[in-house]
This record gives C-alpha cells, structure tokens and sequence, in this order.
C-alpha cells in the first residue's frame, strides 16, 4: 500500500490541492493579520466568486484562467467597499460585533445566492479539464498544475507588494499599532479596506482556479472555509508563509487520509487536526501571539 | 502680535455619554513652547487626540495656522505639519528602526526622507547604532526616542508631545527634557502634555493646568512656578 | 421577589394561546417561536452573560435530537425518560467541549471557532455512521400517545415548550441573582481581575456551559418528538446554531427575558420575509450588530492582596527566549509594613510581579508566603490565601456599579449576594467611594478607579497586599489623598508590596526599599539610604531627581 507508485501521485495531488488552499487560506490570514478580525464570510464570498467565474464562462465565454484577470481587480473592490462600508461602520470595532456582523454578511451572500440561482450544482465542461501531464511516475491534471503555478505567482507578487511598496508597509504597519500608523498619517480605514480587498481578490482568483475542477452551488465555498481556517491556525494566524506552508500540509494530509480512510473521514480528520491546533497550539506553528 | 499657530477654542468632546472635555480654549504661538499639565482622566490625552484629528470634538473649533481643522481627519491634518507623538510611544515593533522613520513621513516631507533620517540619527545617535533592529527589542527610552523621530520626520511645525516622560526613569526624563529645549532651538512649536510638573514648568512659555475637563489656571510658567498658593493649590505640591 | 410577577404575568398570558385560537399555523409558529426562545437562553447563559460567542450550539441540540430518537426507536426507551437521557447526554458534550477550551484558554474568536468545528465533525460524523441513519436520517415512530411523548393536537405540545421556556426563565433568573452570576458576568468583564479576585474562572465557564448545553439539548429533544424526523444536517446544522445566537442578540444579550423577545421578533421577521422572497435572516444579524453594540469596556481592577506575615522571594529568576527578565532575585516584605519594589523602566519589576502573583511561572526560585511555598500556584487560589494584587492599567468591571465591583470580591467568604452586597458597601467607604457606590464604574474618574481597585482587593479580605504602580496618572494632590488610604490599610495589619515609580510616594510611604535593574536586585535598605547610594543615583535615580527626593524626605 505504501508504494511510490500509489504514494507520489496522490502526494503530487495533494500539493495542487493545497495549493489552492493556500491561496483562500492567505486572504484570510491577511485580513487577520491586519483587521485582527475572523472574517466568518470568507467562504460565501468564495461561492459568490465561483459563481462569477461560473457565469463568465456561461455568458461571456470567458476561460476562468483569463477571468481571473478580470474578476480580481473586480472582487477587490467589492472587498474593499464591504469593508469600507459595510463591515467597518457596523462594528465599530468591537470584537464581538466584527464576529457577527461577518457571520450576518455570510449569510445575506449565502441567500441571496441561494434565490438568484437556486440549490442546483452547476459544473463547467471545458476541454483541458481532464488533460493530465506526466511527471515522472505520476499522471497529474493540467488545471490543477496550473493552480499551483498560479499561486505561487500570487504569494510572491503578495510578499513583494508587503515588502517593498508603501502601501504594503503601511498595511504592515497597521497591522501592529494602529494609532502610531494613524497619526504617522496613514489613512487606517483606507488601508484596512485595501488588505480586505487584496483578501477577496485572492479568492477571486482561488476561485478562477478551482472551477475547471469543481462543482458550483450555493454551499461550495463553505467546505473550503473550515480548511481554510485550519490552515490558518496551523501556519499562524497573520502568517503569509505559515498560511502558504500549511495549506500545502493540509492538502497533502487531506490526499493521504481520503486515499486511506475514504473521503468523508478524510475531512473528519482535517477538522480533528483543526481542534487539536486550537486546544495546544493556537500560535501555529509560524504564528504571532494569539 | 501674529496669530498663534494653533488656536483652541470652546471645546466640547467626550465618549459616549460621558463628556471629558468641558469647554476647553487654548493657544500656542509659533516657536513656543507651551505646557498642559494635570492628572489622566482630566482630559489630556482626549486633547491631544481631538486636536490631531482621531477624535471628533462635540463643539467648538480648533484652527491651525488659521484654518479650521476640527473636521478634519487625522491624516490630512498631519499633512499640515501638526504632528502628534502619541502617549505610550506606539511604535511599529515589526519593522526597523529606519522603516518606522521612514513611515512617519508617509504623508508628509516624503521627498526629503533621506536627509531627514540622517538628521534624526544625528540627534539620537542611539538610533543609528539601531538603524536596522526590530523596534520591538529596544528599550522604552529608546522607543521614545523613536517616536519622537519618528514624529520629526513629518518636518512638523507644532509638535504635540503626550506625556513623553512616562514611565522613564528619572535619569532618561533629564534627557528627555534637555531634547525638548534642543527641538524647540530649531524653531518647532511644542505643545508639551505632560504630569511631571517640576521639570515641564523649567522649559515652557506658557502652562495651562488641566483639571476635570476644564483649564483652571493658566499663565506664564514663571507665574505658576513661583506662585506658592497656586502651586499648593492646583498642583499639591 | 420582584422580578417573578413580571414573568408570571408573560408566561400565564402565553398559556392562553392555545385557548384563544384553534390554527395550527399560529400554533406552529408559537411552538417554533419557544423553541428557539430556550435555545437562544442556553446559548445566552454562555454568551450574554458569560461572555462566550459559540457558534456551534447546534452540537448540544443535535445530540438531544439524536440521543432522544435513537434511544426510542433502536432501544425502546421511554420517550420521556429518552428526553431526560438526550438533556444529560448534551450536558455531557457540553462539559467535554467546555473543558477542552476553557483548559486550553480559548476566548474570543477562537473559541468561536472551536465551537464551530466541533458541531460540523459532529455533523460529518451523523451523516456517516449507520446508527443515525446516515444519510437517510432518522424517523421516530408515529405513536399518538402521551406516554410517547406525542400528542393528537399540537396543544400539549405547546405547554410542555412553554413550561420548559418557563423553567429556563426561572434558572437564569436565580443565576442572575447567586455568586455564580456574579462570577460569570465578572469573568466577561475581565477575567484576570476576576481570577485575581478568588474567581476559579475555568470552573464557572465549563459549569455555564454544561448548563448552556443542558437548556439547548432539551431543545433538541423537544424538536425530535414535535417534528418526529431528524437527519444530520436539520440536528448539527449551522441553521440553529445561528438562530440560537440570534434571538439574544436582537431581544437583549445578557438579560433574562432577552432570547423569548428576540426568538418572537425573529420567527416574525422569518416569516414576513418568506412571504417577500426566499427567506434572509442574516439582514437581522448585521442590522443588529450594528445597532445592538454594547459598550465593551475592559475593567482590569487589580485588589491588593493582603500579604501574610511574611512575603519571601528566593532567587526568583525568569527566562524569555533568549532574554534573562529576572535574575535570582531575593527580597522579603515583614509583615505589617509597606515594602517598596524601585528600579528604571524594563528592570522586571512587573514581571517579577506577575510570579508572584500566580500569573506568571518562574524559570527558577521559590516564593514562600507565611513559610508556605506556594510557588506557580493559580492566581484564584492565592487570592484564598489571602494574597490580593492590583494592575497597573485599572479597568473596572465596567457594565457593573462600584457595589457590584467590590461585590465580586467580597464574595469570595460570602456565598449569598445579599452579604457580599452589604460588605462592599462597608469596604467602599474604608476607600472614600460611598458616594458612588451604586454609580456604574465606567464613570470613575482614574482617582476613583485607582480607589476602587483597592477597595476590590480589600474586599477579599486580604493579609498580603501587593500594588502595581497604584499611583500611577494621578496628580499630586491625588497622590496626597492617596497616601494616607494606604498608610490606613498598612495600620490595620495588612502587609503591603508596591512597585512605585512616583518618589514623592515612596518617600512618604515605604519602610524598607528593594532596587531592582536589569532584573537584579541591586541593593536595599531604608528610603533615605536608597536616595544617597551612588549605585543607585548613577543607574536609575539621575542626580537632579536624587537631590530632589532628599528634599522633600526632609520636608
């Protein structure tokens, strides 16, 4: 059972798959980083995203990898106005309040989704979907070689834009003291919308990539957010390295443990690992002070 | 006479329900240095971050160079050169000690970073020993330091100082004031906040003393410094 | 007792429901109105009062709904002896799932999230194993008898919701109203000050959750007897762990009758919106969130603990990483003085603090307090020694008045609220505060605050007193009135240990003074001694200060 042959595809498989992870995982440990907020709408905005790149297809004959162009910058600002004027002037930055008001967002998206277009799963048929590339031994899906090309592109066009711009040294700087960034002159309200916006351009994209692969329904977003937030609080939350990592982790274990146990328990144990983090080690394991 | 620099008048703010701030004027001139003195919970702090434009008054008016700042953001206002060095220091502990100088002319004096991060190296050649440590690993004195270059760097033409000596050590607060004086000979306004009044009293103009949302008295510093009965009264002392 | 005619009147005038009209649609909405009434007050226990958002009570409900099915129809059991079986059995899960986070120290959003977890591997576990009927979903057989807990009319039905929602009232009220309440709304308002207080904060949490569990779980054996079909997805899903939070939130979070207001207005709004469109109950939530916001002030009181005897460090050193805070330090504080704890910013003296305070566990050395070691003991446990403690940024149990504040503490030898009422009021005027005893505490002027930050520590009945910089931000006439409340507590036998940092202070107060830099101890002795030593004037004191505080000792 534990021969390279059966072991390195499903590995191989695992990494795309996580990479993708990665990718819905590093919003949300962006704006955590930043917002110091758990943004418990991630995963319908994940749906509404896929939605999206469903229907690019469906009624602009848009490939999702070229919508992907298009539906960032899009989602960005859909990002950057829910948080600018949606989620910050309803909280007032009370903790408890962030909490619902994300989760009340969750699921007016959630409903509105449902009733515009109904429970049924939708799925794309594109030619390459099924293509597959030889590496070494193994045989693995084009999409998926793609996705994880994708973004590793996107994590290092992030880091750049978080090292080097000002703008990314201001959202770093907002992240830590929010009143010295304030009175340095930075507008915070504005840099917290841009991190949220950078946040759901990157679901945008997670979700470009997905969709030659996945199904589409009102619910699909929700299955990556609880993995999401794993792999959130197993690399740390805040941590763009530690979200990246970790999302390669996940997969692979998901890969592994579904090869093994079957799908269903192959969850169980992502969300078992999930509850196991938060009981002892909160901090993750590239994390700042929870 | 020219117009002070800044000009407070009729000042109403508070949180929620409660009011801090009762109907507070107050001026700086340019080149002063003037002192507000009085315990936390008297309203200090809730000044400070009205003027610099965190928080929004109730009433009243606040000019600056004269124009009407009181609706305006935090951010524009810094742009103005109205610079704020908050209490409690507030630096960026995740990023080097150049890239917090570097931030605080985010908004204002950007073309000039360079030579003006070498201006603050020089006056606190502790620094720039430190220039590329974390600002989270040095100590509190230097944090101040720090935060006061920090607020330099925004080539500010009134500088608020909110109780700089703060938890320094009486040995750090004689250089803190000696620092004060060495700003204030470049020609920068100072509106010092402060609760050590011995020292605060030495290097101002102008003191007003703060009591209960309200100024109670104010003067020259030499006429409170040397008045007994209104020392006595007003400050314990 | 005065709050019980209000609830009588409510809850007799919705017993005449089923009197009044014979639909079945008004009575269905009432039924599903109670049920989320007594869910959303098990999930306000927890969160209203304690503080704690879950969002995943659907794990308690799902297990009565199964628990109560699966023991009907695979093992014959009683329906009404099966529903006392799915309350006990949500109780339990609550008390695993309470004790798992509360001793990892989950709060806030990480709690959110565990919860959460929790339900959904729950959830994916019912719709896996064969004994739920996967899947499929479970059917509980149709049995129109009473003793099967099933009903010919919907009536029956409606009383036995209502007198569950009664009783729940009745619990919460009575909880209000104990130390139990005291303790958990103390915890919500600051933890650390409550465990500083004697409060054993893990044990109230996990007792308000297995309770929480226990009012939710009834819910859910109600649920699965009334609509008589349960299937993973209707008993763990995130539908009913969002209409639990939901009906306190919009009626009232942390007040009695807050989740049977808001269970109405939302089961309303459900409905009018279903006739509009599909249906959209979160609106409500961000409408709520926005408008609902309590002020969420953080009160850190810190209560002096009386010292014992005798308070002995012994080579008490503590290690960050790389970063020596504290260095085989050594003092001692002789019982009935006021011992003073000096040194420059960043020498230890917190952290030092914090080791003997319980909150921090040294890298090394002992502490011994009446020659006990109670070295890395729990703060709560401290504080029934008799070692009190305040914080150096003095938050108040904000929502509570200056009464209740003290309360908390007086409670820790008074289990009736009556007592522990009366006693804070005794403490506050040893303290100046009988002005404002029944003002709430977020109105205090920092004087005020500083003061009643003592007051809670006094109230604990303290030997051993330790202050955190309790002088700290106040004006000199401040520290003036200051100086002789401290001095009087030292004259009733109470030991003191202050860190101080204002010498006008330390001067006037201190018997004995310890210097602490750079986590050493470097030298000790009378107040005078101290200003005059050279070590101490170079490293810490600057020569201006020194001179200064020899004037004033003269003075």
């Amino acid at each position: 059972m534990l021969s390279a042959a059966i072991l390195v595809p499903a590995v191989l498989n695992g990494l795309m798959t996580g990479a993708v992870y990665a990718l819905v995982a590093l919003g949300l440990t962006l704006i955590y980083g930043v917002l110091h907020i758990i943004n418990f709408a991630h995963g319908a905005l994940l749906t509404a995203a896929m939605f999206a790149a469903f229907f690019a297809h469906q009624w602009l004959g848009l490939d999702p990898y070229l919508a992907a162009f298009a539906l960032a910058p899009l989602f960005y600002l859909l990002g950057y106005g829910l948080q600018r004027f949606v989620i910050g002037p309803a909280a007032h930055g009370e903790d408890h309040n962030i909490l619902l008001v994300t989760l009340g967002l969750a699921v007016v998206i959630e409903n509105a989704l449902l009733y515009a277009f109904r429970a049924d799963t939708r799925t794309l048929n594109l030619p390459y979907a099924f293509k597959v590339l030889e590496i070494g031994n193994a045989f693995v899906a084009v999409p998926r070689v793609v996705a994880a090309v994708a973004v590793v592109a996107v994590a290092l066009a992030l880091w750049l834009i978080l090292r080097w711009t000002d703008t990314g040294k201001a959202i770093r700087a907002v992240a830590k003291e929010k009143l010295g960034a304030e009175l340095s002159g930075i507008n915070v309200a504005h840099i917290y919308a841009v991190t949220f916006g950078l946040g759901t351009a990157c679901l945008a994209i997670a979700a470009c990539l997905l969709i030659p692969t996945y199904y589409v329904n009102p619910h699909a977003g929700n299955a990556f957010v609880l993995i999401a937030f794993t792999i959130v609080v197993l690399g740390g939350m805040g941590s763009v390295p530690g979200a990246l990592l970790g999302g390669l982790f996940v997969g692979v274990v998901e890969s592994l443990s579904g090869f093994y146990l079957g799908e269903s328990l192959g969850q169980i144990g992502i969300f078992a690992m999930f509850i196991l983090m938060l009981l002892f080690r909160p901090n993750g394991l590239f994390g700042e002070r929870a | 006479m020219p117009e002070p620099i800044l000009a407070v008048s009729g000042l109403h703010v508070g949180y929620g329900a409660t009011e801090i701030l009762r109907g507070v004027d107050l001026s700086v001139n340019a080149g002063e240095i003037v002192a507000v003195l009085g315990s936390n919970g008297t309203g200090k702090s809730t000044l400070n971050l009205t003027i610099s434009g965190v928080t929004r008054a109730w009433s009243g008016s606040i000019r600056f160079e004269d124009a009407a700042i009181e609706r305006e953001s935090a951010p524009s206002i810094v742009a103005r050169g109205l610079i704020h060095v908050p209490e409690g220091r507030r630096i960026f502990p995740n990023m080097t000690v150049r890239e917090n100088l570097d931030l605080g002319a985010y908004r204002r004096g950007r073309a000039r970073r360079l030579p003006n991060s070498e201006r603050v190296f020089a006056i606190f050649p502790r620094l720039a020993e430190r220039r590329h440590q974390r600002a989270g690993t040095l100590s509190g004195g230097e944090q101040q330091m720090l935060a006061i270059g920090r607020g330099l760097m925004a080539e500010p033409k009134l500088l608020i100082l909110d109780e700089p000596s703060l938890g320094l050590s009486p040995l750090l607060v004689e250089e803190l004031f000696a620092l004060i004086n060495g700003i204030h000979a470049e020609g920068v306004a100072i509106l010092l906040v402060e609760q050590n009044v011995v020292q605060s009293l030495e290097v101002a103009s102008r003191a007003y003393i703060l009591d209960n949302g309200v100024f109670v008295l104010q003067g020259t510093a030499a006429e409170i410094r040397d008045n007994p009965d209104l020392k006595r009264a007003y400050l314990g002392m | 007792m005065r709050g019980l005619a209000p609830m009588a009147v409510v809850v007799a005038a919705l017993a005449l429901v089923p009197l009044l009209t014979a639909s079945n649609v008004v009575l269905n909405f009432m039924v599903m109105a109670l049920l989320i009434a007594l869910v959303g007050q098990g999930w306000n226990l927890l969160g209203g009062y304690g503080g704690q958002y879950s969002f995943g009570h659907a794990a308690f409900f799902g297990t009565g709904c199964y628990v109560t099915a699966i023991l009907q129809m695979r093992y014959g059991v009683n329906a009404w002896v099966g529903f006392c079986i799915g309350i006990a059995a949500g109780a339990l899960v609550g008390a695993i799932i309470g004790l798992l986070s509360f001793r990892s120290g989950l709060r806030g959003s990480y709690f959110a999230l565990v919860t959460l977890a929790f339900a959904e591997v729950l959830r994916i576990i019912a719709s896996v194993t064969p004994i739920t009927g996967a899947g499929v979903g479970t059917l509980i057989k149709l049995d129109l008898r009473p003793e099967a807990f099933q009903f010919q009319s919907r009536a029956p039905f409606y009383w036995i919701i209502l007198a569950l929602v009664a009783l729940s009232l009745l619990l919460v009220r009575a909880i209000e109203h104990s130390r139990f309440g005291a303790y958990l709304v103390a915890i919500r308002e600051n933890e650390d000050a409550a465990k500083a207080l004697g409060v054993d904060a893990t044990m109230v949490k996990l007792s308000a959750m297995t309770i929480s569990a226990a009012i939710t779980a009834a819910g859910g054996c109600f649920y699965a007897q009334y609509f008589l079909f349960i299937d993973a997805g209707i008993a763990y899903g995130p539908w009913i762990s969002i209409e639990a939070l939901l009906a306190p939130i919009i009626g009232g979070i942390g007040t009695v009758f807050g989740p049977l207001l808001g269970a109405l207005v939302v089961k309303t709004l459900g409905e009018l919106t279903k006739l509009v469109t599909g249906s959209a109950p979160g609106l409500d939530l961000v409408i709520c969130a926005g408008t609902c916001s309590r002020p969420a002030h953080r009160c850190q009181p810190r209560s002096g603990v009386m010292a014992e005897p005798r308070l002995r460090v012994e080579q008490v050193s503590k290690r960050f990483g790389g970063l020596l805070a504290v260095d085989r330090a050594s003092f001692a504080a002789e019982a009935g003085r006021i011992t003073a704890l000096i040194g420059p910013n960043g020498a230890g003296k917190t952290t030092l603090f914090a080791i003997i305070t319980g909150f921090l566990p040294p890298s090394a050395g002992r502490v011994r307090y009446d020659g006990a070691d109670i070295t890395g003991e729990p703060p709560h446990r401290l504080a029934r020694r008799g070692i009190a403690r305040t914080f150096q940024i003095v938050q108040p149990f904000a929502t509570l008045s200056v009464r209740e504040n003290i309360a908390v503490g007086a409670h820790l030898s008074r289990p009736s609220r009556a007592d522990a009422l009366a006693a804070a009021g005794d403490v506050a005027r040893t303290v100046g505060l009988a002005d404002f005893l029944d003002r709430p505490a977020a109105n205090l002027t920092v004087a005020g605050r500083k003061r009643l930050e003592l007051a809670r520590a006094l109230a604990i009945e303290p030997r051993l007193l330790l202050l955190d910089e309790v002088l700290a931000g106040l004006n000199p006439s401040e520290i003036r009135d200051m100086v002789p409340v401290i001095r009087g507590i030292r004259d009733r036998g109470i030991t003191i240990v202050m860190i101080e940092h204002v010498m006008q202070a330390v001067m006037s107060l201190a018997e004995h003074v310890f210097v602490l830099s750079e986590g050493r101890i470097i030298t000790d002795g009378s107040p005078q001694v101290i200003a005059g030593d050279p070590r101490v004037v170079e490293a810490y004191l600057g020569r201006g200060a020194a001179s200064r505080m020899l004037g004033a000792a003269r003075a």
